[in-house]
């Protein structure tokens, strides 16, 4: 029987406002006007709230980060505000892996992931993933 | 290039993408290692963490409307962005509640898609 879906530790991602600033920086955004966190972070807080990093996520569904997995699509709804200078708490699970034959990587594993990021008790976003890994015949 | 109000960076950093695999974690050597990429079949630079790409088209939607942010995005990554390139965002369609953005690499490949809704309260 398959061990996914699979539920992942939960964690905690704190977005600081420096971190935020640094992070407009980087991507060339405007600076923040008001207290909100740039949108992306529903998407940082799921990868780095999670007790669970890509690296381990990776080894759950038999393949390897040094393979070079890519992000194949993401579905973010935005349930409420999240702001700088808070703490948000973060459920996963790995809904579903499967394994396919691919023409880049010759057999990759297609891995769905989604997260919960909650503040207090509100849902401030889900995050749903869709992650291709090249399946490396050294993990078979 | 595709037509359309747009958002613009005409060079990945590749400095960045190092900054960016460290926020998130992400030690995939694709990020970080000219050669790891070369090794894996991506080109000889650096590929840009696809959340970055994202965050590029959630700029547009924030330039576009009055610095708001969707209520729901949903995206689809079909290419990498590499170091150096010339990234542009253009808004493709308006729908009544939202509308459709992609990510254009070096002017003409797309290399992301992506359909975003807005609040009901934003005045869209």
């Amino acid at each position: 029987m398959s061990q996914f879906p699979m539920t992942l530790g939960s964690g905690t991602f704190h977005i600081d406002a420096a971190l935020d600033d640094r992070t407009r920086e980087s991507c060339r955004s405007e600076a923040r006007s008001g207290n909100d966190a740039h949108p992306i972070f529903a998407f940082v807080a799921a990868l780095r709230g999670t007790g669970t990093s890509i690296e381990t996520l990776c080894s759950l569904c038999g393949c390897s980060i040094a393979d070079g997995p890519v992000l194949a699509s993401c579905d973010i709804e935005y349930l409420a505000a999240m702001p700088v200078d808070e703490t948000y708490r973060v459920d996963a699970r790995i809904t579903d892996r499967i394994e396919k034959p691919s023409r880049r990587f010759g057999k990759a594993v297609h891995a769905f992931v989604e997260f919960a990021i909650d503040r207090d008790s509100d849902v401030c976003a889900k995050v749903r993933l869709h992650i291709i890994m090249p399946r490396n015949s050294n993990h078979d | 290039m595709t037509d359309g109000p747009n958002w613009n960076l005409d060079d990945v950093s590749a400095s960045e993408m190092i900054f960016w695999a460290d926020l998130l974690d992400d030690p995939n050597p694709i990020h970080a290692d000219p050669e790891a990429a070369r090794r894996l079949g991506f080109g000889n630079r650096t590929v840009n963490p696809g959340p970055v790409n994202l965050a590029y088209v959630l700029n547009l939607v924030a330039q576009q409307f009055d610095a708001t942010a969707p209520s729901r995005i949903t995206a689809r990554f079909l290419g990498n962005v590499m170091a150096g390139d010339d990234v542009t965002a253009v808004l493709v369609d308006r729908t009544a509640d939202g509308g459709s953005v992609i990510l254009q690499r070096n002017g003409d490949e797309v290399v992301l898609q992506a359909d975003f809704t807005l609040p009901q309260d934003s005045g869209s």
